[in-house]
């Protein structure tokens, strides 16, 4: 897979391979806290630090429930929306040297436009904050200890947000451009 | 009878609590989040606040070394809507008093 930045801003993924535009197709479930607590409350954490006052944070936690976080999902249903028309956007390509193989593997040709950089970060990012707290990574922090396995399902996991962190740095040092 | 030409002593407002709390500066803190991108936390405090690479950097390093940082200071509201950004990006932040 080859990533290329457009000339007006944005990226460019050539020969993306199925299994990968898979993975990215399913962004909407692996963002998705399946009403984990812990998920919940690292995505739409307290608005007052634990040293206020119970009754404080409490009034305002309640405050915040009301009005703010319906529009953190609104933001984050809008940025979900502008991806996933990315990747329905995407073109098969298949691949130069079995063109002609029924059997080749077939490969994607994505393309993130510049005004849709920001949703792909937030997007990606907030996917990684899940899976992490979903499969305990990164599973250099979690050594194997008594009866702990290391899943192929966590190994899975950490590649996959490993790839993501990897396109999220490039989408930043293109976003940086903003500000010069 | 009017009470044109009349001269009336001020009357002071009582200072209430409620005042003199939202007098109180708040501080935005963004704590440490090992899965949150190093370039990313600068890229989002820039994007926020306005701040210069070279500040941000330094909020970051801060964030990600001693585990918090307080990024801005100043009225409750723009607090407020500073932590509601910062949350937007999924940073862990939130708001405190100043002391």
């Amino acid at each position: 897979m080859d990533i290329l930045p457009l000339p007006n801003g944005g990226l460019r993924f050539l020969e993306m391979p199925a299994a990968f535009y898979e993975q990215l197709s399913l962004l909407s479930q692996t963002c998705d806290p399946d009403d984990d607590p812990t998920i919940v409350s690292r995505l739409y954490p307290h608005p007052l630090d634990p040293s206020e006052a119970l009754e404080d944070r409490e009034k305002a936690e309640e405050d915040w429930a009301d009005y703010v976080r319906p529009e953190l999902e609104v933001a984050f249903d809008s940025n979900m929306l502008t991806v996933m028309n990315d990747l329905a956007d995407a073109n098969i390509e298949a691949s130069e040297d079995d063109s002609d193989d029924p059997d080749s593997e077939v490969y994607y040709r994505l393309e993130i436009p510049n005004d849709h950089t920001h949703a792909w970060l937030q997007i990606l990012n907030r996917a990684r904050i899940v899976l992490a707290i979903k499969h305990r990574l990164p599973l250099s922090e979690y050594p194997l200890a008594g009866d702990e396995k290391i899943s192929l399902q966590r190994l899975l996991a950490a590649h996959l947000s490993d790839s993501f962190a990897e396109i999220s740095e490039i989408l930043v040092h293109l976003m940086m451009d903003e500000f010069s | 009878m009017s009470d044109v030409g009349t001269i009336t002593a001020p009357v002071e407002a009582p200072e209430t609590k409620t005042e003199s709390t939202l007098d109180v500066p708040w501080k935005v803190i963004v704590y440490n989040d090992p899965v949150n991108l190093m370039s990313f936390v600068v890229f989002v405090i820039r994007k926020v606040f306005g701040y210069t690479d070279e500040h941000a950097q330094k909020l970051m390093l801060e964030v990600h070394e001693k585990g918090k940082s307080i990024v801005w200071t100043g009225a409750r509201e723009k607090a407020e809507l500073y932590v509601q950004q910062l949350q937007g990006f999924q940073l862990h932040a939130a708001m405190k008093r100043d002391s």
